[in-house]
C-alpha cells in the first residue's frame, strides 16, 4: 500500500476517530469532504454529521465540494462513479454505486441536513436552542467592533463622571494618572477582547477579580496590606551599616568615579527622605538599566585594598546591589499589583456597564455567545436539553483547521462529547496543520493540537495520521521550506516534507534588498558658509521621505520584474496547470498567476502605486478601504454636499470629480464670486450665464439630485445619480487604465452598501452619511470592503495582493512576499497578560501589565512563553507565504537597521545558502511560446430601448376622494352593512365622512329616488354589480334595479358626486349608454333605463 | 375528477397555463341555470388571495356563453369576517393580547425586561399555530402543566428536566392568563366566527347562495381543520362546489410528470433511473425554465434586467418578479425605472425602513438622547417636520441651525443650541436665525411631551401624535404613502388599546413602537403596471407571460421557517408545523409557477461576498434530473447586460493628469499666515485650495476631546499662568506648583464638564507640571524672563514693483534677557516629545518664519510638554545660523510669491505624510494620477 492509499484508508474509515496532521498543500479540505461522503456511503444520515471549520468561506467550500461530488456520483458514467469511490478507498460493488447515485438527492432532501459550520455558526445554533430558563431569548447578535466599543467606552467614562466617590472611578483615575488615557483605554479595551478568559478565570464565574488579584498576590508575594512596604523593609533598622562599610572602602579608592560615588553615598547616608535616599544608592551601585555596576576582581584591585579587602569590597558590592535590586524587585510587583488591583476596579465596573447596555438593547456579541455556551454545556441539564432541542444528533463531528481552535472553544467542544453518553459518542475527526497556525491575536492557541490528539486517542481511541506531502508545490519549492524550516529550533518538530508534483519546474528567488544606495539621493541643501541656506523650491521640487524612496524603489523593482516574468519585453515565463480532464497546460503567465503577499497593510499604497504606474491590473488587497477609495469619497462628498449645502468644499469637491470634471479654472471662476456659499455662487454664475458647461451642467443636475435628496433612500437616490450623472462611464475616462476595473467596481460597492443600509431600519440620508464616516474612522475588519472586481474585465486577471492571513487557503503559481525584511513589531505595551495551559479547564494567570520595566520577574516565564509563541508564529507565516506557491516564490524587501538577521528575507537567504549560494534556486523557467493577448473588451449589449411600462397613478385629490366615499357610503347604506368606522379602514378620515354624510342621506331622502332605494319598490336590486357582455368586456354598475312591473324594466343607476350642471354631462351620458347596453343583454325582456344621481339630488335620465 | 378529503367533495383540475380557462368553464357548468338566466351574482367564488380574482374574472367573461350578471369574488376570511353574524364575540385585537402577554410576563419577573415584546411576540405566534392545529377552539395544549411536560419529556426524548419544565410552565402560564381576559383571540374568533356561520347558514331561509371555492392545493393541505368542518356543513344547506389544481403526483402533463420525477413524494427509484423514464418525450422543461448563476449581486440584478428587457423586447407584458432576494429585487426595480419600466410592488414594505418612519424615529431618538446634535439635525433635514413653514425658509433656517451647532461645537441640549444661535445671530441673516430658534423651540416642546412619565400606550400615542402636531408634520406624513400607513396604524393601535391601562416607559414604549414599525408594512399603490414584484407563494394561480425569480439559492429559496419554538418532533407532537410542512408548500409553490408560466427564469448568486452559495435544492434536484434525462442542466449565462449607464454626454471628463493650477493674481493672497505659507512649502496646490480658492472644513462638532484640543488648553493653561506670575523666582515652590494646579483647574474645568474623559487629559498635564516649573526655573536663572503671550506679528516682504506680501503669525511667547542687548527667545509649545520635534526640525518653516516676523530673534524653539523632563529645541545652533534660516525663509516665501504672481504652477505634488491627512485630496486627484 502506498502511503497516500495508506493515509486515505486510515484517514477516512466511518468507524474511526481519526486525528490528521497534514502539511500545506496536501489536500486537508479534499480528505475532509471525502470523509464526510465515506460517511454517507456506510448510511450515516445527512444530518448526523456536524463539520465545524474556521471561516465561513471554507465552510462554504466544503459544501460546494462534498454537493459537487455527490451531483457527479449521482450523474457520472459507472466508470467515473467507480474510479471516484476507489479513490476514495471505497470497494465498488453494485450496492456501493447503487448507494452513490442516490446520495445527491438525499443529502438535498435531508430534513435536517448536513451541517458545515463555523465555530462562531454553530455556537450560534447552540444559543438559539438554549432553554428560556437561559434568558436569552430575542437576543440579537452584535459584532463589538471598534465602532460598538467607542460608544461603549465614552457612556462608560460619562457614567464615571456621574459617580465620582464610587471606587471604579477613583480607580479609573489612579489608572489614568499611571497609563494616560490612551492607554487606559487601550488596557480596557485588551481586556475586552478577552473577556471570555476573564470570565473563565473564575470557574464559578462569581468574581474574576478576587481570583485574579489573589493569584497575582501569591505569584508575586505581595500581601494584601503591603502597599509601599517595600522601601520601608529596606530601611529596617540597620540597615545603613553595610552601606557604610562600603562608603569606607569606595571612600579609600584613589579612582576618580570611586570619589564621585563615594560623595553620593555619604549624601545618601544622610539624606532624610527615604525615595531620595534610595534613589541615591541606586545611582552608587547600579547602572541607569539597573545591572550591577561591574567591578571586576584583579591585581588592581587586589593592590588598593589588599586582596582580603578585594574580596570584601566585590562581596559587599554584590551583596548591596542585590538588596537594592531586590527592593526594586518589591516596588516593581508592588506597582504591579497596583496596577492591576486599580485596571481590575475599571474593568469589573466597566463589564458591568456594557452588560446593562446590552442587556438594554437585548445584544449579545460572539464572546458572550460563547460564553455562554460553555456555561449551558457545562450544566449538566441544560446540556442534555440543548442535545435534544437541536434536531440533529451528531454521530461524527468533523474539525477542520484545528490549530486555529482556541483553548474556550476547544473547552466547549469537550463539553459538548461529555454531554453524550457512552454508548452514543459520536465519531470524532480532526485535521489541521501546527504549521500554520496564525490567528494567535484571535486567541487561537495551536498547542491544543497536540491535546486534543492526545485526548482523542486516549479517549476515542483516534487513530493518528501525518501528512507530510504536497500536492501543491513544486520541488524546488518544497527543498527551500525544507532547508529553511529544519534550521529553525522553533518550529519543531518538523518533519521534511516531500513533493508529489513531479516534473513540476519551480524556483524561488531573493531580489537584491532595496538599500539607501539605490534610492536617489536628496541632496541635503547646503548654504555657504555665512550666507543664507537654500531652500527648497516648492514650486518645483516636491518634499520627498527617504523611506518612502526606499519603498518605491522596491515596488518599482517588483513592478518590473512582474513585467519581465509576464513578457513585457521578450517571452514570458511558462506556466503548468492542470486541465480539467488531469492532463498538464503549458502556457504563458499572466497576471492572475500572481500573487502579492504582504505581512501587514502598512504599505500598500507605495506597491499599489508602482502597479498603477507600470499599468497591471491588480486587485487591491487593502480590504476595509472602500470608503478611501477616491471615487467613493467623490460619491459621498456628493451626498455630503446635498444634505448640507453649506458644505463648501464638499461641493468643490465633487465638483472636481470625473462625475462633473470641472477643472482648478472652474473652481477659481466660483472663487472669485461674492455670494456667501459656494453653492449660491454656482447657481448665481449659472443664472447669469456666465459658467463653463461642465459647471452649468453641476448647477443643473445638482439642484435636481438636491430635491430627490429629501425624498428618495439613499440607494435609490445614488443610483439616480449613476445614472442621470453617468457616472461608471466618467470615470472609465477619468481614472488609469490599470486601476479602472477596482474603481467601477467600488462604486458598485458602495451602492450596494447604500442597499444594505437602506434596508435596515429608518433609513435616512444624513443618517446614510453619518453610519459611512463611523465606518470610515473604524480600524480594519469592520470596514467595509473594496468592490470586487467582475471576473471578466481582463482576461488574463490580475495580480492579487493579499496579506498573508488573507491567503490562507489560497495558492498562485507565483507567490511574492513585500517588504519581507521588515522586523516583527515589538508587542505593544499596555495589554492583558493570558495564561491558559491547553490541558487546563480554565486559565491559570491573567493579569495587567504596562511597560517592559514593569513586567515583573515572576511574570517573566510567561512574558517568555509569549515571545517565544509570537517568534513561532511569524515563522508560522513565512510557512504559510511560501507553502502558496506552486512553482515561484519571491521574496523583496528594503535594507532595514532593524533586521538582525531573522526577518523573512534573511532567513530564506541561509535557507539559499544553505542549497549552495546565491539568490535563487530551483529551476529557470521555460518560456513559453506566445504572449497570451487581452480578450476583447466585454460586447456591450446594444439591446434596443425598451417601451415604457406602467405609470405612476397620482393619489386621489380631494373631489375624487369625495366621489370615492360617497360610492362607498350609498353601496352600505343600501347593501345594509359596514361596521362602524369602515372608513377608517378604508383610509378615510372622520372629517371626510362627515362631509360626505349629509349628501349621501339626502339622496337617500330624495323622494324622486325612492323608488331605487326602497326595497318594497323594486324587485331586485345590486351595488357595484360587474357585468360580462359576452364578449369579454366588463361592465361595472354603481346600482342596478329591477322593478316589479315590466313595464318599470331595468335601470341602470350612475352617482355622480358633481352637480347636474356638470360641464362633463355629455361624457357621462355616453358611459352609461354603454352600461346600458350590456344590461339590455343580460335581460333581454326588460326594458333597460339608464339615468345618473348628482349630488344634488337629481336624477338625469339618459337617452 | 372528484376527491374527497375528509368528506369535502373536490374537483382537481389539471394545472397549466390555462388552468384558469378550464376551471371557469367547469365553474359555470356548476351553475348552469344561473348562466341561462344570465344572473349569477348570487354566486360568491371564493378564491385563495384577492388578486387571483381578476384573472379568474377575465377567463369567466372569456368563457362565459353570453351576456351575465358575475358573480363575487371574495376570500374565505374576509367573508367570514364580513357575515352580518349574531353572538361572535368580539376578537381580542392582536395589540392587545400582545400587551397583556407582556404584562403577565412582567408580573413573574422571569426574563429581563427588555426581552419581554419579543417573549410575548413569540408566545402569541405559538399561540395561534396551537389555534390552528386545533380542531375545537381551546387549542392543542394539554389540559395542565404536568400532561404538557409529560408531552414534551417523550417527543424530546428526555427525562425530568428542568429547562423543559420551565419552558411548559411558561407556556401554560401566559396561556391561562390570556384565557383569564375573556375574549378569544383573533385566530379563535375567527373559529368561533366559522362555527357560527355554519349554524347561520343551517337555518333555512330560502335563499340560495351557490359558493364555489377555488384552492391552491387539495383541501387536506389548504385548509384547516375548522375551515373544513365549516365547509362540510355548508355543503350540507347549500350548494358548494370546490376546485383545486390536481398535484404533480397526479402527473396529468408531460411538464407535471418531469416535476414529480424530480420531486417524488415518496422517496423511490434513484434519480438516474426516474429520469431514465423521461427520457423518451421531448423536455417540457427546456423552453420554460433556464437558470442563472450570477457572481455577486450586481451581475444578478443586471442578468435579471437583462432578461426582462429581453421579454420586453419580445413583447411579452405580464411579468411576474419574484424576490426571494429583497435587496437585489429593489436594485432591479432601480435599474428598470432608469429606462421607464416601472414595477408594481406588491408584497410591500416594512413600515420601519420608510423615510416616514425614520423622522419618527430621529424625533424619539432625539428625545431619547437629550437632543444629540446629529439626531436633531436629521430631523431637522426630514422632509416632513415643518412642512408648514416655506420649504426655502425651512432650509435656510435649518442652515444657520447647523452652522451655529457646528461653530459652537454643541454636542447636544437645546438650551446650548438656542445660545449657539444667539451667539451667531449677527452672522447670519436675521430672519434665518429668528426662524431657526422658531423650529428649536418647537423641537422643545414636541420632546418634552414624549420625555415623561410611565403611560399606557394609548397614551404613548397621543403623546406621540401631538408631537407630531407641534412639528407640522402630520399633513405632510399624510401626503406620503408611508407616512398615511404610519398614522392610520398608530391610530388604529390608539383604538385598540383604548382601554387598556398597563403603564409602559419611555423605552418599553418605544420597543413597542419599533416593534410595530418593523412588522407593519405598506404598500406604495401608486404605481401600475403589468410588471408586478410579489412573493412567491402569491403567484399561485395566476397569469403570466413570464417570471424572474431572483435569489434562488439554497439560503433564500428555502422553505418557510416553522415557529421559533420546539424543535421538529415536539412540533410534530403537538400538530404544529414543521419543516416537512414548508418543504411541500415551497415546492408546490415552485410547480404551480413552472406549470402555469410559460417562461420563468430563477437566477442567483453563485458566489456571493467571495463565497461559495448553492443553488436551492429543489432546482438543484430539477436541474439535474433534466441534465440526466436530457443532457441539459438548464443552466443557461445571462444575457449581456444592458447598457446600465449612458456614455457621457456633454462635457466628458479627461483622464487625471497632475494638478497644477496657475492662481489668479487677484486671488493670490495678499496676507499669508505662517502657517499658510508652511502649507505652501509641503504642496502648493494645498496651498492654492485653501488659501487662492479659500476653501475649509467645515467646522465639526469635536465628540471627543482630540489631541489638538488639549493642546490648545495646554496652551491657555500656561498663558493665564505667566500672565499671572510672570517671574516665577518671586515664588515658593508649593506656590508656584499650586497656583499653576489652580490654572490647569480652571482651563480644564468646562472640558472635563462636558466629558469626563477628558479628566485624563488634564491628569496627563498635570503630572508635567513640575516638570515644566524645573524647566521654567532653569530658564530664569539662565537670565530669560517671560515676557508676553500670543503676540501678534506680521511683516511685509516685497515683491517688487511695488508690491509685498504681508507674513504674520501669532507667537506662543517671547522671553527677553533684561539687561542684555541679546534678541528675544520665540517659544512654540508643543504638546509632542523632543524626538518627535527634532525628527521633523530639518524642514521646519514655522520657528525661522517667527524670527522673521520678530526680527529681533535670538533664539527660538519648540518647547516638547509631553516628555518626563521639559526640554526647548532650538532651532539652529546659534543667533547667526537663526537669522540666516530665517532670511532664507523670507527669500523663498518672496521668491515663490513672485512666480506664483508670474503664473507658475502650483503643482500637487505632496509627501506621501502629507497627503494622508490632507482635507484637499478629493480636489487634486493625487490618487488618479
Ligand atoms: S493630497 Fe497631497 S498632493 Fe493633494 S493637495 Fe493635499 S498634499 Fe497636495
Amino acid at each position: 500500500m502506498s502511503d497516500a492509499t495508506d493515509l486515505i484508508a486510515r484517514a477516512l474509515d466511518p468507524s474511526r476517530s481519526v486525528v490528521v496532521e497534514a502539511c500545506a498543500g496536501s489536500g486537508k479540505t479534499w480528505l475532509l469532504a471525502a470523509r464526510i461522503v465515506r460517511l454517507l456511503l456506510a448510511g450515516v444520515a445527512p444530518g448526523e454529521i456536524l463539520a465545524i471549520t474556521f471561516t465561513r468561506k471554507a465552510a462554504r467550500e466544503i459544501e460546494e465540494r462534498v454537493v459537487g461530488w455527490l451531483h457527479l456520483l449521482a450523474t457520472g458514467s459507472e466508470a467515473q462513479v467507480s474510479d471516484f469511490l476507489a479513490a476514495r478507498g471505497v470497494p465498488v460493488d453494485a450496492a456501493a454505486l447503487q448507494t452513490a447515485r442516490g446520495l445527491f438527492e438525499c443529502v438535498l432532501a435531508a430534513q435536517p441536513g448536513l451541517a458545515v459550520y463555523t465555530f462562531h455558526g454553530w455556537f450560534l445554533q447552540l444559543v438559539a436552542g438554549a432553554p428560556l430558563a437561559a434568558n436569552l431569548a430575542g437576543a440579537a447578535l452584535v459584532e463589538t467592533g471598534s465602532r460598538l466599543f467607542d460608544e461603549l467606552w465614552s457612556s462608560f467614562g460619562a457614567a464615571l463622571g456621574k459617580a465620582p466617590d464610587s471606587a471604579a472611578t477613583q480607580g479609573f483615575v489612579r489608572l489614568l494618572a499611571v497609563a494616560g488615557l490612551g492607554a487606559t483605554r487601550r488596557l480596557m479595551q485588551r481586556a475586552f477582547n478577552r473577556r471570555s478568559e476573564w470570565l473563565a478565570f473564575d470557574e464559578a464565574g462569581a468574581d474574576p477579580a478576587g481570583k485574579i488579584l489573589g493569584g497575582l498576590r501569591e505569584l508575586l508575594g505581595v500581601g494584601q496590606a503591603d502597599a509601599g512596604s517595600a522601601l520601608a523593609e529596606f530601611f529596617c533598622t540597620g540597615w545603613a551599616l553595610d552601606f557604610q562599610a562600603y562608603l569606607a572602602l569606595l571612600e579609600a579608592s584613589e579612582l576618580k568615579s570611586d570619589q564621585e560615588f563615594a560623595a553620593v553615598l555619604r549624601g545618601a547616608l544622610i539624606e532624610s527622605d527615604g525615595a531620595r535616599c534610595f534613589a541615591a544608592l541606586r545611582t552608587v551601585l547600579l547602572t541607569r538599566e539597573n545591572m550591577l555596576r561591574s567591578k571586576k576582581p584583579g591585581a588592581t584591585l587586589d593592590k588598593r585594598y589588599s586582596p582580603a579587602g578585594a574580596a570584601r569590597f566585590l562581596a559587599l558590592h554584590t551583596q548591596l546591589g542585590e538588596r537594592l535590586l531586590g527592593c526594586l524587585e518589591r516596588q516593581t510587583a508592588e506597582r504591579i499589583v497596583a496596577l492591576n488591583q486599580d485596571a481590575c476596579a475599571v474593568f469589573s465596573a466597566f463589564l458591568a456597564h456594557v452588560e446593562a447596555f446590552k442587556k438594554a438593547r437585548r445584544q449579545i456579541d460572539f464572546v458572550d455567545a460563547e460564553w455562554n455556551v460553555l456555561k449551558l454545556l457545562r450544566d449538566e441539564e441544560t446540556a442534555a436539553f440543548l442535545q435534544a432541542r437541536l434536531d440533529a444528533r451528531y454521530k461524527h463531528v468533523l474539525l477542520d483547521e484545528f490549530q486555529d481552535t482556541n483553548a474556550l472553544q476547544w473547552q466547549i467542544l469537550l463539553a459538548w462529547l461529555a454531554a453524550y453518553s457512552d454508548a452514543s459518542r459520536p465519531a470524532v475527526f480532526l485535521v489541521g496543520d501546527p504549521k500554520q497556525a496564525i490567528y494567535r491575536f484571535r486567541r487561537a492557541e495551536p498547542r491544543l493540537f497536540a491535546v486534543a490528539a492526545d485526548f482523542l486517542e486516549r479517549e476515542f481511541a483516534a487513530v493518528r495520521c501525518a501528512q507530510d506531502a504536497t500536492w501543491r508545490n513544486a520541488q524546488a519549492i518544497v527543498d527551500v521550506v525544507n532547508a529553511l524550516f529544519l534550521e529553525q529550533p522553533e518550529f519543531a518538530p518538523f518533519r521534511a516534507q516531500s513533493a508529489l508534483t513531479g516534473a513540476l519546474p519551480g524556483r524561488v528567488e531573493l531580489l537584491p534588498l532595496c538599500g539607501r544606495g539605490d534610492a536617489e539621493e536628496v541632496p541635503e541643501p547646503e548654504g555657504v558658509a555665512g550666507l543664507p541656506p537654500v531652500l527648497r523650491d516648492p514650486l518645483r521640487e516636491a518634499q520627498r521621505d527617504p523611506e518612502d524612496l526606499r519603498l518605491a524603489s522596491e515596488a518599482a523593482c517588483v513592478a518590473a520584474k512582474i513585467g519581465e516574468m509576464l513578457g513585457a519585453a521578450g517571452p514570458a515565463w511558462e506556466i503548468e496547470e492542470k486541465g480539467a480532464d488531469g492532463s498538464i497546460v503549458r502556457r504563458a503567465a499572466r497576471y492572475g498567476d500572481i500573487m502579492l503577499l504582504v505581512r501587514t497593510r502598512t504599505h500598500l499604497r507605495a506597491y499599489e502605486r508602482a502597479l498603477t504606474a507600470a499599468q497591471i491590473p491588480f486587485d487591491a488587497g487593502s480590504r476595509g478601504g472602500l470608503l478611501g477609495a477616491l471615487e467613493v469619497r467623490d460619491c459621498v462628498a456628493l451626498l455630503e454636499f446635498l444634505v448640507t449645502p453649506a458644505a463648501d468644499l464638499k461641493l468643490a469637491h465633487a465638483l472636481r470629480s470625473p462625475i462633473f470634471a470641472c477643472g482648478d479654472a472652474d473652481l477659481i471662476q466660483l472663487a472669485a464670486r461674492a455670494e456667501r456659499t459656494w453653492w449660491q455662487r454656482l447657481q448665481a454664475h449659472d443664472a447669469a450665464g456666465s459658467a463653463s458647461a461642465p459647471l452649468a451642467r453641476a448647477a443643473r443636475q445638482l439642484a435636481a439630485w438636491m430635491q430627490a435628496a429629501d425624498r428618495l433612500p439613499a440607494h435609490d437616490l445614488l443610483d439616480r445619480i449613476y445614472h442621470q450623472g453617468e457616472v461608471i462611464a466618467r470615470y472609465r475616462l477619468a481614472v488609469p487604465a490599470a486601476a479602472r476595473a477596482s474603481g467601477e467596481a467600488n462604486l458598485r460597492a458602495l451602492l450596494l452598501l447604500a442597499l444594505d443600509l437602506d434596508g435596515g431600519r429608518y433609513p435616512s440620508l444624513p443618517r446614510f452619511i453619518d453610519t459611512l464616516r463611523d465606518l470610515r474612522e473604524v480600524e480594519g475588519d469592520d470596514a467595509p470592503d473594496e468592490g470586487v472586481i467582475a471576473a471578466t474585465s481582463v482576461a488574463a486577471g490580475r495580480v492579487r495582493i493579499l496579506t498573508i492571513h488573507g491567503a490562507k487557503g489560497l495558492e498562485a503559481p507565483i507567490v511574492w512576499l513585500l517588504g519581507a525584511n521588515a522586523a516583527p513589531r515589538p508587542p505593544d505595551p499596555w495589554d492583558v497578560l493570558v495564561d491558559w495551559p491547553p490541558q487546563a479547564e480554565a486559565p491559570q494567570h491573567f493579569s495587567f501589565y504596562g511597560g517592559k520595566e514593569d513586567h515583573g520577574l515572576a511574570r517573566e516565564p510567561l512574558f517568555d512563553a509569549e515571545a517565544a509563541a509570537a517568534k513561532r508564529e511569524e515563522l508560522n507565516l513565512l510557512y504559510v507565504a511560501m507553502t502558496r506557491a506552486r512553482q515561484v516564490f519571491l521574496a523583496s524587501g528594503i535594507d532595514s537597521a532593524k533586521d538582525r538577521g531573522a526577518t523573512p528575507y534573511r532567513l530564506v537567504e541561509a535557507a539559499l545558502q544553505k542549497l549552495g549560494g546565491g539568490l535563487s534556486y530551483g529551476d529557470t523557467l521555460p518560456l513559453a511560446a506566445l504572449t497570451p493577448a487581452d480578450a476583447p473588451p466585454m460586447a456591450t449589449c446594444g439591446c434596443p430601448p425598451l417601451p415604457p411600462v406602467g405609470e405612476r397613478r397620482r393619489p386621489p385629490d380631494a373631489g375624487e376622494r369625495f366621489g370615492i366615499l360617497l360610492h362607498a357610503l350609498l353601496e352600505r347604506r343600501t347593501g345594509g352593512f359596514g361596521a362602524a368606522g369602515w372608513w377608517t379602514r378604508l383610509g378615510f378620515s372622520d372629517d371626510e365622512y362627515r362631509r360626505v354624510l349629509p349628501v349621501a342621506e339626502r339622496l337617500l331622502a330624495a323622494p324622486v329616488l325612492q323608488r331605487f332605494f326602497d326595497p318594497a319598490q323594486y324587485r331586485r336590486a345590486w351595488n357595484e354589480i360587474e357585468l360580462g357582455d359576452g364578449e369579454g368586456q366588463l361592465q361595472r354598475i354603481d346600482r342596478l334595479v329591477e322593478f316589479n312591473a315590466p313595464g318599470d324594466g331595468v335601470w341602470v343607476l350612475d352617482y355622480k358626486s358633481s352637480r347636474s350642471d356638470t360641464a362633463r354631462f355629455a361624457d357621462y351620458q355616453q358611459q352609461v349608454r354603454a352600461y346600458c347596453r350590456a344590461a339590455a343583454a343580460v335581460f333581454p325582456q326588460s326594458a333597460v333605463r339608464g339615468g345618473i344621481i348628482f349630488a344634488d339630488a337629481t336624477l338625469l335620465e339618459v337617452r | 375528477m372528484p376527491q374527497t378529503a375528509d368528506g369535502l367533495i373536490s374537483t382537481a383540475l389539471r394545472a397549466g397555463e390555462d388552468f384558469l380557462d378550464r376551471l371557469a368553464a367547469a365553474m359555470l357548468a356548476r351553475c348552469a341555470d344561473a348562466v341561462e338566466s344570465g344572473d349569477l351574482s348570487s354566486v360568491l367564488i371564493l378564491v385563495p388571495a384577492l388578486p387571483l380574482a381578476a384573472d379568474l374574472r377575465s377567463a369567466l367573461l372569456r368563457a362565459a356563453p353570453r351576456p351575465l350578471l358575475l358573480p363575487r369574488f371574495d376570500t374565505l376570511p374576509r367573508w367570514i369576517a364580513a357575515l352580518p353574524l349574531v353572538g361572535g364575540a368580539d376578537p381580542l385585537p392582536d395589540s392587545q393580547r400582545l400587551v397583556l402577554l407582556h404584562e403577565a410576563l412582567r408580573q413573574r419577573g422571569w426574563f429581563d425586561e427588555a426581552a419581554l415584546w419579543g417573549i410575548a411576540g413569540e408566545m402569541a405566534a405559538l399561540f395561534d399555530e396551537l389555534s390552528r392545529a386545533a380542531t375545537g377552539v381551546g387549542g392543542a395544549l394539554p389540559a395542565d402543566e404536568t400532561a404538557l411536560v409529560e408531552q414534551l419529556l417523550r417527543a424530546y426524548e428526555l427525562r425530568a428536566s428542568v429547562p423543559l419544565a420551565f419552558e411548559a410552565r411558561v407556556v401554560h402560564e401566559l396561556w391561562r392568563a390570556l384565557a383569564g381576559s375573556g375574549q378569544p383571540d383573533a385566530q379563535a374568533a375567527y373559529r368561533l366566527r366559522l362555527s357560527a356561520a355554519a349554524r347561520h347558514f343551517a337555518r333555512d331561509d330560502g335563499v340560495l347562495q351557490p359558493l364555489l371555492l377555488l384552492l391552491d392545493a387539495p383541501p387536506g393541505e389548504s385548509l384547516d381543520a375548522a375551515e373544513n368542518e365549516f365547509l362540510l356543513r355548508y355543503a350540507q344547506v347549500q350548494p358548494l362546489a370546490v376546485f383545486h389544481p390536481a398535484p404533480r403526483a397526479v402527473a396529468a402533463s408531460p411538464l407535471l410528470a418531469t416535476l414529480a420525477a424530480a420531486w417524488p413524494e415518496v422517496p423511490g427509484a434513484p434519480l438516474i433511473a426516474r429520469a431514465r423514464e423521461l427520457v423518451l418525450q421531448p423536455s417540457p422543461l427546456r423552453e420554460r425554465l433556464q437558470l442563472l448563476p450570477a457572481v455577486g449581486a450586481e451581475q444578478e440584478a443586471q442578468a435579471a434586467v437583462a432578461q426582462i428587457g429581453a421579454w420586453l423586447t419580445a413583447g411579452l407584458q405580464r411579468i411576474v418578479l419574484i424576490a426571494q432576494d429583497r435587496l437585489t429585487a429593489r436594485r432591479v426595480r432601480a435599474l428598470l425605472e432608469r429606462e421607464s419600466v416601472l414595477v408594481s410592488d406588491e408584497t410591500g414594505w416594512k413600515l420601519s425602513t420608510s423615510r416616514a418612519a425614520a423622522a419618527i424615529d430621529a424625533l424619539v431618538e432625539t428625545a431619547a438622547g437629550g437632543a444629540y446634535y446629529r439626531d436633531l439635525l436629521e430631523l431637522c433635514k426630514s422632509l416632513y417636520v415643518f412642512s408648514d413653514c416655506d420649504e426655502g425658509e425651512r432650509k435656510g433656517a435649518v442652515f444657520t441651525l447647523e452652522a451655529a451647532v457646528r461653530r459652537g461645537s454643541v454636542k447636544s441640549g437645546l438650551p446650548r443650541m438656542r445660545k449657539a444661535l444667539l451667539a451667531t445671530k449677527d452672522e447670519f441673516d436675521d430672519g434665518a436665525s429668528v426662524l431657526a430658534l422658531a423650529l428649536l423651540a418647537r423641537i422643545d416642546s414636541a420632546t418634552t411631551l414624549l420625555n415623561t412619565r410611565a403611560a399606557p400606550l394609548a397614551r404613548w400615542i397621543d403623546r406621540l401624535h401631538k408631537a407630531l402636531e407641534v412639528l407640522g408634520a402630520l399633513a405632510s406624513l399624510r401626503e406620503d404613502a408611508a407616512g398615511q400607513a404610519l398614522l392610520e396604524l398608530l391610530a388604529a393601535r390608539r383604538e385598540e388599546l383604548d382601554r387598556s391601562a398597563a403603564l409602559f416607559s419611555f423605552v418599553a414604549w418605544r420597543d413597542w413602537l419599533n416593534r410595530e414599525l418593523e412588522t407593519a408594512t405598506f404598500r406604495d399603490a401608486g404605481i401600475s403596471s403589468p410588471i408586478v414584484l410579489t412573493p412567491l407563494n402569491a403567484v399561485g394561480l395566476r397569469r403570466f407571460d413570464a417570471a424572474l425569480l431572483l435569489g434562488g439559492d439554497a439560503r433564500q429559496l428555502a422553505p418557510a421557517a416553522a415557529g421559533q419554538f420546539f424543535n421538529e418532533s415536539v412540533r410534530r407532537e403537538l400538530g404544529l408545523r414543521t419543516c416537512a410542512d414548508g418543504e411541500r408548500e415551497l415546492r408546490r409553490a415552485l410547480e404551480l409557477l413552472l406549470v402555469g408560466v410559460p417562461r420563468v427564469t430563477v437566477t442567483w448568486q453563485a458566489v456571493r461576498d467571495g463565497e461559495a452559495n448553492l443553488l436551492s435544492p429543489d432546482l438543484a434536484l430539477l436541474s439535474t434530473l433534466h441534465q440526466l434525462a436530457w443532457g441539459d442542466d438548464l443552466q443557461r449565462l445571462p444575457l449581456p447586460a444592458r447598457d446600465e449607464t449612458p456614455p457621457p454626454g456633454d462635457s466628458a471628463p479627461q483622464p487625471a493628469v497632475l494638478a497644477a493650477p496657475v492662481a489668479p493674481l487677484d486671488l493670490i493672497p495678499r496676507r499669508v499666515s505662517v502657517s499658510a505659507y508652511a502649507s505652501l512649502v509641503a504642496c502648493p496646490y494645498r496651498f492654492f485650495a485653501r488659501h487662492v480658492l479659500g476653501l475649509g472644513e467645515m467646522d465639526e462638532v469635536s465628540e471627543d476631546m482630540e489631541k489638538s484640543d488639549y493642546g490648545a488648553l495646554v496652551h491657555r493653561v500656561l498663558e493665564r499662568f505667566h500672565t499671572r506670575h510672570p517671574v516665577l523666582a518671586d515664588l515658593a515652590e508649593e506656590t508656584a506648583l499650586s497656583a499653576l494646579q489652580d490654572c490647569v483647574a480652571e482651563v480644564f474645568a468646562p472640558a472635563v464638564e462636558d466629558n469626563f474623559l477628558a479628566i485624563g487629559w488634564r491628569l496627563r498635564w498635570e503630572q508635567q507640571l513640575p516638570a515644566y516649573l524645573d524647566w521654567q526655573r532653569q530658564r530664569e536663572a539662565e537670565g530669560w524672563r517671560w515676557a508676553q503671550a500670543e503676540t501678534r506679528a506680521s511683516r511685509a516682504l516685497p515683491l517688487g514693483a511695488g508690491e509685498s506680501v504681508e507674513l504674520y503669525g501669532r507667537i506662543d511667547r517671547i522671553d527677553t534677557m533684561p539687561g542684555s542687548s541679546d534678541g528675544a527667545a520665540l517659544l512654540d509649545y508643543k504638546t509632542q516629545t523632543a524626538k518627535a520635534i527634532r525628527e521633523r526640525l530639518q524642514d521646519d518653516v514655522q520657528l525661522p518664519a517667527y524670527a522673521l516676523l520678530h526680527g529681533d530673534a535670538a533664539q527660538a524653539a519648540y518647547v516638547a510638554l509631553d516628555d518626563e523632563n521639559i526640554v526647548a529645541v532650538s532651532a539652529g545652533a546659534d543667533p547667526g545660523e537663526l537669522t540666516g534660516a530665517a532670511q532664507a525663509q523670507g527669500k523663498r516665501l518672496q521668491e515663490s510669491f513672485t512666480a506664483m504672481r508670474a503664473g507658475a504652477r502650483l503643482p500637487a505634488h505632496g509627501a506621501d505624510s502629507v497627503c494622508k491627512w490632507c482635507e484637499m485630496s478629493g480636489l487634486c486627484r493625487k490618487d488618479y494620477v
